[in-house]
Protein backbone atom coordinates (compact mmCIF):
# COMPACT_ATOMS: atom_id res chain seq x y z
CA UNK A 1 0.00 0.00 0.00
CA UNK A 2 1.83 3.63 -0.69
CA UNK A 3 1.37 6.06 1.76
CA UNK A 4 1.28 9.98 0.91
CA UNK A 5 3.06 11.91 2.67
CA UNK A 6 0.78 13.01 5.15
CA UNK A 7 -0.29 9.73 5.92
CA UNK A 8 2.92 8.11 6.52
CA UNK A 9 3.91 11.25 8.78
CA UNK A 10 0.40 10.71 10.93
CA UNK A 11 1.01 7.03 11.28
CA UNK A 12 4.29 7.79 12.26
CA UNK A 13 3.44 10.05 14.76
CA UNK A 14 1.04 7.04 16.44
CA UNK A 15 3.93 4.49 16.57
CA UNK A 16 4.71 5.78 20.02
CA UNK A 17 0.98 5.72 21.56
CA UNK A 18 -2.34 7.09 20.62
CA UNK A 19 -2.56 10.71 20.48
CA UNK A 20 -5.09 13.11 19.88
CA UNK A 21 -5.75 15.58 16.79
CA UNK A 22 -3.79 18.23 17.44
CA UNK A 23 -0.87 16.13 19.28
CA UNK A 24 -1.21 14.39 16.11
CA UNK A 25 -0.48 17.05 13.73
CA UNK A 26 2.12 18.35 16.00
CA UNK A 27 3.82 15.24 15.92
CA UNK A 28 3.70 14.75 12.10
CA UNK A 29 4.94 18.33 11.56
CA UNK A 30 8.00 17.79 14.02
CA UNK A 31 8.97 14.60 12.42
CA UNK A 32 8.62 15.51 9.28
CA UNK A 33 11.14 18.85 9.78
CA UNK A 34 8.30 21.06 9.11
CA UNK A 35 7.29 19.57 5.44
CA UNK A 36 4.27 18.36 6.74
CA UNK A 37 1.69 21.15 8.05
CA UNK A 38 -2.32 19.72 8.73
CA UNK A 39 -5.08 21.68 9.77
CA UNK A 40 -7.65 20.41 11.51
CA UNK A 41 -9.98 19.71 8.80
CA UNK A 42 -6.99 18.13 6.71
CA UNK A 43 -6.19 15.58 9.42
CA UNK A 44 -9.80 14.49 10.30
CA UNK A 45 -10.31 13.91 6.60
CA UNK A 46 -6.58 11.62 6.34
CA UNK A 47 -7.90 10.31 9.94
CA UNK A 48 -11.41 9.36 8.68
CA UNK A 49 -9.84 7.25 5.54
CA UNK A 50 -7.41 5.59 7.45
CA UNK A 51 -9.91 4.18 9.56
CA UNK A 52 -11.77 2.96 7.02
CA UNK A 53 -8.49 1.10 5.35
CA UNK A 54 -8.18 -0.41 8.94
CA UNK A 55 -4.55 1.66 9.82
CA UNK A 56 -5.66 3.50 12.58
CA UNK A 57 -8.68 3.42 14.82
CA UNK A 58 -10.55 5.04 17.47
CA UNK A 59 -9.01 4.96 21.08
CA UNK A 60 -10.98 7.14 23.36
CA UNK A 61 -12.32 10.94 23.91
CA UNK A 62 -11.52 13.34 26.57
CA UNK A 63 -12.51 16.78 27.38
CA UNK A 64 -9.74 18.80 28.78
CA UNK A 65 -10.03 22.36 29.34
CA UNK A 66 -13.78 22.66 27.87
CA UNK A 67 -12.35 20.88 24.28
CA UNK A 68 -13.15 17.60 23.41
CA UNK A 69 -9.97 15.45 22.05
CA UNK A 70 -10.20 12.20 20.37
CA UNK A 71 -7.52 10.02 20.65
CA UNK A 72 -6.59 7.40 17.64
CA UNK A 73 -4.25 4.57 17.95
CA UNK A 74 -2.32 2.93 14.91
CA UNK A 75 -3.47 -0.49 14.44
CA UNK A 76 -1.76 -3.69 13.37
CA UNK A 77 -2.17 -3.22 9.81
CA UNK A 78 -1.05 0.57 10.00
CA UNK A 79 1.97 -0.63 11.60
CA UNK A 80 2.42 -3.09 9.27
CA UNK A 81 1.98 -0.27 6.32
CA UNK A 82 4.16 2.54 7.97
CA UNK A 83 7.27 -0.22 8.34
CA UNK A 84 6.80 -1.50 4.74
CA UNK A 85 6.93 2.60 3.65
CA UNK A 86 9.93 3.24 5.69
CA UNK A 87 11.61 0.16 4.23
CA UNK A 88 10.66 1.09 0.61
CA UNK A 89 11.57 4.61 1.42
CA UNK A 90 15.20 3.51 2.91
CA UNK A 91 15.66 1.34 -0.19
CA UNK A 92 15.30 4.28 -2.69
CA UNK A 93 17.43 6.23 -0.71
CA UNK A 94 20.31 3.76 -0.44
CA UNK A 95 20.21 3.74 -4.52
CA UNK A 96 21.46 7.49 -4.81
CA UNK A 97 23.28 7.30 -1.59
CA UNK A 98 25.50 4.28 -2.34
CA UNK A 99 29.14 5.36 -3.29
CA UNK A 100 29.80 5.10 -7.02
CA UNK A 101 33.42 4.60 -8.57
CA UNK A 102 34.04 7.62 -10.39
CA UNK A 103 33.22 7.47 -14.06
CA UNK A 104 36.01 8.25 -15.88
CA UNK A 105 35.30 10.82 -19.35
CA UNK A 106 36.84 10.15 -22.44
CA UNK A 107 37.25 13.43 -24.65
CA UNK A 108 36.70 12.99 -28.79
CA UNK B 1 -9.91 37.26 26.21
CA UNK B 2 -10.92 38.92 23.14
CA UNK B 3 -8.80 36.96 20.65
CA UNK B 4 -10.31 33.73 22.11
CA UNK B 5 -13.48 34.42 21.73
CA UNK B 6 -12.95 35.41 18.40
CA UNK B 7 -11.63 32.28 17.64
CA UNK B 8 -14.62 30.56 19.03
CA UNK B 9 -16.82 32.44 17.13
CA UNK B 10 -15.52 31.78 13.82
CA UNK B 11 -14.53 27.97 14.65
CA UNK B 12 -18.14 27.50 16.25
CA UNK B 13 -19.53 29.30 12.80
CA UNK B 14 -17.21 27.05 10.32
CA UNK B 15 -18.22 23.74 12.56
CA UNK B 16 -22.00 24.20 11.81
CA UNK B 17 -20.78 23.04 8.27
CA UNK B 18 -21.03 19.45 9.73
CA UNK B 19 -24.34 17.74 9.70
CA UNK B 20 -26.27 17.56 12.72
CA UNK B 21 -26.03 13.47 12.34
CA UNK B 22 -22.31 14.35 12.95
CA UNK B 23 -22.14 17.37 15.32
CA UNK B 24 -19.81 15.39 17.74
CA UNK B 25 -17.04 15.14 14.67
CA UNK B 26 -17.77 18.67 14.26
CA UNK B 27 -16.82 19.87 17.50
CA UNK B 28 -13.56 17.30 17.66
CA UNK B 29 -12.27 19.00 14.32
CA UNK B 30 -13.58 22.91 15.57
CA UNK B 31 -11.74 21.76 18.98
CA UNK B 32 -8.46 20.38 17.48
CA UNK B 33 -8.67 23.77 15.52
CA UNK B 34 -8.64 26.04 18.70
CA UNK B 35 -5.31 24.44 19.97
CA UNK B 36 -3.57 25.34 16.53
CA UNK B 37 -4.98 28.28 16.51
CA UNK B 38 -3.94 29.04 20.36
CA UNK B 39 -0.45 27.46 19.54
CA UNK B 40 0.35 29.46 15.85
CA UNK B 41 -1.30 32.97 16.62
CA UNK B 42 -4.22 34.36 14.85
CA UNK B 43 -2.02 33.87 11.80
CA UNK B 44 -3.51 30.15 11.37
CA UNK B 45 -7.01 31.50 12.53
CA UNK B 46 -8.32 32.17 8.83
CA UNK B 47 -6.16 28.63 7.63
CA UNK B 48 -7.83 26.34 10.21
CA UNK B 49 -11.32 27.81 9.94
CA UNK B 50 -11.54 27.06 6.29
CA UNK B 51 -10.00 23.75 6.69
CA UNK B 52 -12.85 23.04 9.46
CA UNK B 53 -15.60 24.28 6.99
CA UNK B 54 -14.43 22.29 4.19
CA UNK B 55 -14.29 19.29 5.94
CA UNK B 56 -17.67 19.90 7.34
CA UNK B 57 -18.98 20.07 3.85
CA UNK B 58 -17.02 17.13 2.53
CA UNK B 59 -18.75 15.11 5.42
CA UNK B 60 -22.23 16.56 4.79
CA UNK B 61 -21.87 16.06 0.63
CA UNK B 62 -20.89 12.12 1.80
CA UNK B 63 -23.41 11.61 3.82
CA UNK B 64 -26.02 12.91 1.48
CA UNK B 65 -24.93 10.57 -1.14
CA UNK B 66 -24.86 7.74 1.32
CA UNK B 67 -28.30 8.74 2.24
CA UNK B 68 -29.77 9.48 -1.03
CA UNK B 69 -27.86 6.30 -2.53
CA UNK B 70 -29.91 4.07 0.27
CA UNK B 71 -33.01 5.81 0.31
CA UNK B 72 -35.94 4.24 -0.95
CA UNK B 73 -36.39 5.03 -4.78
CA UNK B 74 -38.27 1.38 -4.93
CA UNK B 75 -40.94 2.27 -3.08
CA UNK B 76 -40.96 6.15 -4.40
CA UNK B 77 -41.61 4.68 -7.62
CA UNK B 78 -44.45 2.23 -6.20
CA UNK B 79 -46.27 5.22 -5.59
CA UNK B 80 -45.89 7.01 -8.78
CA UNK B 81 -48.27 4.99 -10.75
CA UNK B 82 -51.66 5.77 -9.79
CA UNK B 83 -51.20 9.64 -10.23
CA UNK B 84 -49.21 9.99 -13.05
CA UNK B 85 -51.24 7.64 -14.89
CA UNK B 86 -54.50 9.67 -14.07
CA UNK B 87 -52.35 13.19 -15.04
CA UNK B 88 -51.60 11.64 -18.23
CA UNK B 89 -55.04 10.87 -18.88
CA UNK B 90 -56.49 14.29 -17.92
CA UNK B 91 -53.42 15.85 -20.31
CA UNK B 92 -54.20 14.14 -22.94
CA UNK B 93 -58.41 14.11 -22.26
CA UNK B 94 -57.42 18.14 -22.37
CA UNK B 95 -55.50 17.86 -25.22
CA UNK B 96 -58.18 15.99 -27.51
CA UNK B 97 -61.55 17.28 -26.80
CA UNK B 98 -61.20 20.97 -27.54
CA UNK B 99 -60.19 20.68 -30.39
CA UNK B 100 -60.24 17.26 -32.35
CA UNK B 101 -63.34 17.24 -34.44
CA UNK B 102 -62.66 14.01 -37.08
CA UNK B 103 -63.37 10.87 -36.91
CA UNK B 104 -62.29 8.14 -36.89
CA UNK B 105 -59.71 9.00 -34.95
CA UNK B 106 -56.03 8.21 -35.94
CA UNK B 107 -54.43 5.59 -34.34
CA UNK B 108 -51.93 8.15 -32.21
CA UNK B 109 -55.06 9.47 -30.11
CA UNK B 110 -55.54 5.97 -29.73
CA UNK B 111 -52.40 5.12 -28.03
CA UNK B 112 -52.59 8.67 -26.16
CA UNK B 113 -56.00 8.41 -24.81
CA UNK B 114 -56.58 4.36 -24.76
CA UNK B 115 -53.06 4.03 -23.46
CA UNK B 116 -53.70 6.30 -20.81
CA UNK B 117 -56.73 4.97 -19.70
CA UNK B 118 -55.88 1.44 -19.40
CA UNK B 119 -52.22 3.40 -17.32
CA UNK B 120 -55.11 4.29 -14.82
CA UNK B 121 -56.76 0.98 -14.98
CA UNK B 122 -53.32 -1.01 -15.01
CA UNK B 123 -52.87 1.35 -11.97
CA UNK B 124 -55.77 0.48 -10.05
CA UNK B 125 -55.01 -3.14 -10.22
CA UNK B 126 -51.61 -2.40 -9.32
CA UNK B 127 -50.53 -4.21 -12.58
CA UNK B 128 -47.17 -4.15 -13.65
CA UNK B 129 -46.99 -5.00 -17.19
CA UNK B 130 -50.44 -3.61 -18.28
CA UNK B 131 -49.23 -0.33 -16.67
CA UNK B 132 -45.86 -0.77 -18.17
CA UNK B 133 -47.41 -1.51 -21.72
CA UNK B 134 -49.63 1.42 -21.68
CA UNK B 135 -47.20 4.06 -20.50
CA UNK B 136 -44.99 2.90 -23.66
CA UNK B 137 -47.81 3.48 -26.29
CA UNK B 138 -48.24 6.33 -24.93
CA UNK B 139 -44.58 7.79 -25.05
CA UNK B 140 -44.88 6.31 -28.33
CA UNK B 141 -47.74 8.17 -29.63
CA UNK B 142 -46.65 11.15 -28.03
CA UNK B 143 -42.59 11.01 -29.05
CA UNK B 144 -43.99 9.94 -32.69
CA UNK B 145 -44.49 13.78 -34.03
CA UNK B 146 -40.84 14.89 -32.86
CA UNK B 147 -39.34 12.48 -35.37
CA UNK B 148 -42.23 13.38 -38.40
CA UNK B 149 -44.33 9.98 -37.48
CA UNK B 150 -46.97 12.62 -37.04
CA UNK B 151 -50.19 11.24 -34.99
CA UNK B 152 -51.86 9.40 -37.78
CA UNK B 153 -51.40 7.47 -40.39
CA UNK B 154 -52.85 10.73 -42.92
CA UNK B 155 -50.57 12.93 -40.86
CA UNK B 156 -47.57 11.36 -41.53
CA UNK B 157 -44.67 14.18 -42.19
CA UNK B 158 -46.13 16.23 -39.63
CA UNK B 159 -42.89 17.95 -37.89
CA UNK B 160 -44.81 19.04 -34.63
CA UNK B 161 -48.47 19.17 -33.58
CA UNK B 162 -48.26 21.01 -30.72
CA UNK B 163 -47.62 24.75 -30.99
CA UNK B 164 -44.37 26.40 -30.07
CA UNK B 165 -45.09 29.42 -28.28
CA UNK B 166 -46.82 27.67 -25.23
CA UNK B 167 -46.02 24.99 -22.98
CA UNK B 168 -45.33 21.93 -25.29
CA UNK B 169 -47.87 19.50 -23.50
CA UNK B 170 -46.57 16.78 -25.84
CA UNK B 171 -42.82 17.12 -25.08
CA UNK B 172 -43.87 17.64 -21.69
CA UNK B 173 -45.51 14.38 -21.29
CA UNK B 174 -42.53 12.10 -22.58
CA UNK B 175 -40.34 12.32 -18.76
CA UNK B 176 -43.77 11.03 -17.35
CA UNK B 177 -44.54 8.50 -19.47
CA UNK B 178 -41.28 7.09 -19.30
CA UNK B 179 -41.11 7.77 -15.16
CA UNK B 180 -44.79 5.82 -15.20
CA UNK B 181 -43.36 2.88 -17.49
CA UNK B 182 -40.45 2.96 -15.00
CA UNK B 183 -42.04 3.22 -11.71
CA UNK B 184 -44.64 0.41 -13.52
CA UNK B 185 -41.52 -2.03 -12.46
CA UNK B 186 -40.73 -1.36 -8.98
CA UNK B 187 -44.57 -2.30 -7.88
CA UNK B 188 -44.71 -5.56 -6.03
CA UNK B 189 -45.00 -8.73 -8.66
CA UNK B 190 -48.16 -10.41 -6.87
CA UNK B 191 -50.11 -6.95 -4.90
CA UNK B 192 -52.44 -7.65 -2.47
CA UNK B 193 -55.81 -6.54 -4.03
CA UNK B 194 -59.36 -6.38 -3.02
CA UNK B 195 -62.28 -5.69 -5.31
CA UNK B 196 -62.71 -2.41 -2.32
CA UNK B 197 -59.27 -1.01 -3.19
CA UNK B 198 -58.95 -1.76 -6.86
CA UNK B 199 -62.68 0.49 -6.93
CA UNK B 200 -61.11 3.20 -4.55
CA UNK B 201 -57.99 3.43 -6.84
CA UNK B 202 -60.04 3.15 -10.32
CA UNK B 203 -62.47 6.35 -9.02
CA UNK B 204 -59.59 8.15 -7.67
CA UNK B 205 -57.24 7.89 -11.26
CA UNK B 206 -60.78 8.84 -13.41
CA UNK B 207 -61.53 11.94 -11.03
CA UNK B 208 -59.20 14.06 -12.72
CA UNK B 209 -60.54 13.47 -15.95
CA UNK B 210 -64.12 13.86 -15.38
CA UNK B 211 -63.41 16.77 -13.45
CA UNK B 212 -62.03 17.99 -17.28
CA UNK B 213 -65.11 16.47 -18.97
CA UNK B 214 -66.91 18.56 -16.64
CA UNK B 215 -64.76 21.66 -17.25
CA UNK B 216 -64.37 21.08 -21.09
CA UNK B 217 -68.22 20.01 -22.09
CA UNK B 218 -69.90 20.71 -23.58
CA UNK B 219 -67.11 22.49 -26.40
CA UNK B 220 -67.60 25.48 -28.23
CA UNK B 221 -67.83 25.10 -32.43
CA UNK B 222 -64.59 24.13 -33.30
CA UNK B 223 -63.70 27.67 -35.70
CA UNK B 224 -63.84 27.12 -39.68
CA UNK B 225 -60.91 27.17 -41.16
CA UNK B 226 -60.34 30.08 -43.05
CA UNK B 227 -58.66 29.27 -46.74
CA UNK B 228 -56.98 32.32 -48.23
CA UNK B 229 -56.72 31.05 -52.38
CA UNK B 230 -54.07 33.11 -54.54
CA UNK B 231 -54.85 33.38 -57.96
CA UNK B 232 -51.92 33.89 -60.43
CA UNK B 233 -52.00 37.09 -62.07
CA UNK B 234 -53.40 36.49 -66.09
CA UNK B 235 -50.87 36.38 -68.49
CA UNK B 236 -48.45 39.23 -69.18
CA UNK B 237 -50.28 41.44 -66.42
CA UNK B 238 -48.29 42.19 -63.44
CA UNK B 239 -51.06 42.94 -61.26
CA UNK B 240 -51.93 41.02 -58.08
CA UNK B 241 -55.29 39.83 -57.08
CA UNK B 242 -56.88 39.99 -54.22
CA UNK B 243 -57.64 36.13 -52.45
CA UNK B 244 -60.06 34.17 -52.39
CA UNK B 245 -61.48 33.89 -48.80
CA UNK B 246 -63.65 30.83 -48.21
CA UNK B 247 -64.13 28.92 -45.16
CA UNK B 248 -63.20 24.87 -45.25
CA UNK B 249 -64.17 22.19 -42.76
CA UNK B 250 -62.31 22.52 -39.27
CA UNK B 251 -58.82 22.95 -38.73
CA UNK B 252 -58.25 18.86 -38.82
CA UNK B 253 -55.08 18.60 -37.35
CA UNK B 254 -55.02 17.30 -33.73
CA UNK B 255 -53.01 20.59 -32.63
CA UNK B 256 -53.26 21.22 -28.73
CA UNK B 257 -53.83 24.17 -27.37
CA UNK B 258 -52.05 25.71 -24.53
CA UNK B 259 -54.82 25.27 -21.29
CA UNK B 260 -54.29 28.11 -18.44
CA UNK B 261 -57.26 26.02 -16.36
CA UNK B 262 -55.20 22.67 -17.03
CA UNK B 263 -51.84 24.33 -16.25
CA UNK B 264 -53.27 25.98 -13.37
CA UNK B 265 -54.30 22.96 -11.82
CA UNK B 266 -50.79 20.82 -12.43
CA UNK B 267 -49.23 23.98 -11.11
CA UNK B 268 -51.31 23.58 -7.98
CA UNK B 269 -51.40 19.95 -7.74
CA UNK B 270 -47.40 20.31 -7.81
CA UNK B 271 -46.87 22.71 -4.71
CA UNK B 272 -49.84 20.97 -2.95
CA UNK B 273 -47.92 17.77 -3.82
CA UNK B 274 -44.87 19.65 -2.81
CA UNK B 275 -45.69 20.87 0.10
CA UNK B 276 -47.35 17.74 1.57
CA UNK B 277 -44.35 15.47 0.97
CA UNK B 278 -41.96 18.19 3.06
CA UNK B 279 -44.05 17.76 6.07
CA UNK B 280 -44.50 14.30 5.78
CA UNK B 281 -41.10 13.24 4.33
CA UNK B 282 -40.41 12.06 8.37
CA UNK B 283 -42.65 9.81 8.37
CA UNK B 284 -43.21 8.45 4.88
CA UNK B 285 -39.77 9.65 2.84
CA UNK B 286 -41.31 7.43 -0.23
CA UNK B 287 -44.01 10.36 -1.36
CA UNK B 288 -41.36 12.87 -0.85
CA UNK B 289 -39.15 11.61 -3.09
CA UNK B 290 -41.95 10.53 -5.23
CA UNK B 291 -42.46 14.36 -5.72
CA UNK B 292 -39.13 15.05 -6.28
CA UNK B 293 -38.89 12.31 -9.12
CA UNK B 294 -41.92 14.40 -10.62
CA UNK B 295 -40.37 17.57 -10.21
CA UNK B 296 -37.65 16.61 -11.80
CA UNK B 297 -39.36 14.92 -14.92
CA UNK B 298 -41.64 18.29 -15.54
CA UNK B 299 -38.45 20.55 -14.79
CA UNK B 300 -38.03 22.08 -18.32
CA UNK B 301 -42.05 22.91 -18.78
CA UNK B 302 -42.71 24.31 -15.57
CA UNK B 303 -39.35 26.75 -16.08
CA UNK B 304 -41.17 27.13 -19.58
CA UNK B 305 -44.14 28.67 -17.67
CA UNK B 306 -42.33 30.51 -14.90
CA UNK B 307 -40.63 32.26 -18.02
CA UNK B 308 -41.51 31.84 -21.52
CA UNK B 309 -38.02 30.54 -23.35
CA UNK B 310 -35.47 32.12 -20.62
CA UNK B 311 -35.70 27.89 -19.67
CA UNK B 312 -32.12 28.68 -17.85
CA UNK B 313 -31.84 29.46 -15.05
CA UNK B 314 -35.75 29.40 -13.76
CA UNK B 315 -35.58 25.76 -14.23
CA UNK B 316 -33.16 26.00 -11.04
CA UNK B 317 -36.60 26.34 -9.11
CA UNK B 318 -38.27 22.72 -9.45
CA UNK B 319 -34.60 21.18 -9.66
CA UNK B 320 -33.50 22.68 -6.59
CA UNK B 321 -37.10 22.02 -4.87
CA UNK B 322 -36.81 18.46 -5.78
CA UNK B 323 -33.37 18.17 -4.52
CA UNK B 324 -34.25 19.80 -1.38
CA UNK B 325 -37.19 17.14 -1.39
CA UNK B 326 -34.92 14.27 -2.06
CA UNK B 327 -32.54 14.73 0.84
CA UNK B 328 -34.96 15.66 3.68
CA UNK B 329 -36.35 12.27 2.84
CA UNK B 330 -33.26 10.71 2.10
CA UNK B 331 -31.83 11.43 5.35
CA UNK B 332 -35.13 10.63 7.17
CA UNK B 333 -35.44 7.70 5.67
CA UNK B 334 -31.69 6.75 7.04
CA UNK B 335 -32.74 7.61 10.49
CA UNK B 336 -35.71 5.61 10.84
CA UNK B 337 -33.67 3.04 9.15
CA UNK B 338 -31.27 3.10 11.30
CA UNK B 339 -31.08 0.82 14.21
CA UNK B 340 -29.47 3.36 17.06
CA UNK B 341 -29.74 7.23 16.70
CA UNK B 342 -27.45 8.75 14.38
CA UNK B 343 -24.21 8.23 15.83
CA UNK B 344 -23.80 11.69 17.06
CA UNK B 345 -21.66 10.31 20.04
CA UNK B 346 -19.96 7.87 18.01
CA UNK B 347 -16.30 9.09 16.47
CA UNK B 348 -16.33 8.69 12.55
CA UNK B 349 -13.20 7.11 12.68
CA UNK B 350 -14.31 4.51 14.64
CA UNK B 351 -17.10 3.58 11.92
Amino acid sequence: MDLRPASYFVLASLLDGPLHGYAIAARAEDLSGGEVRLTAGTLYGALERMSGQGLVEFDREETVDGRLRRYYRITGAGREAVTAEADRLAAAARVVQRPRPSVARSTA
Amino acid sequence: MTRRRLTDAVTALAAQTFPPSRRTDGRVVRDCARDAIDAAGLRAMTRETLSVAFAGLRVRYGVSVHDVRRAPWRRALAVLPLPLAAALLCVWTFGFVPRYDHWPVGEGWVMLLGGSLLAVVGAALEARWLIFVSALAVLAAAGAPYVGRGTEAALNDTASFFPASGVDLGAASLLPALLLAGSALALPRRPQRSARRVADRLVLGLLPTGLALFHLLPRPTPEQTMIFTHEAPPEGSRTITDPTVSFGAPYPFPELQESGALLGVLGIALVVAAVLSWRAAARRPEAALATALVLVSVAHPVAWKLHGYAVWPHILVPLGAATALTLRAAHAAHRSSSATPASSSEPAASR
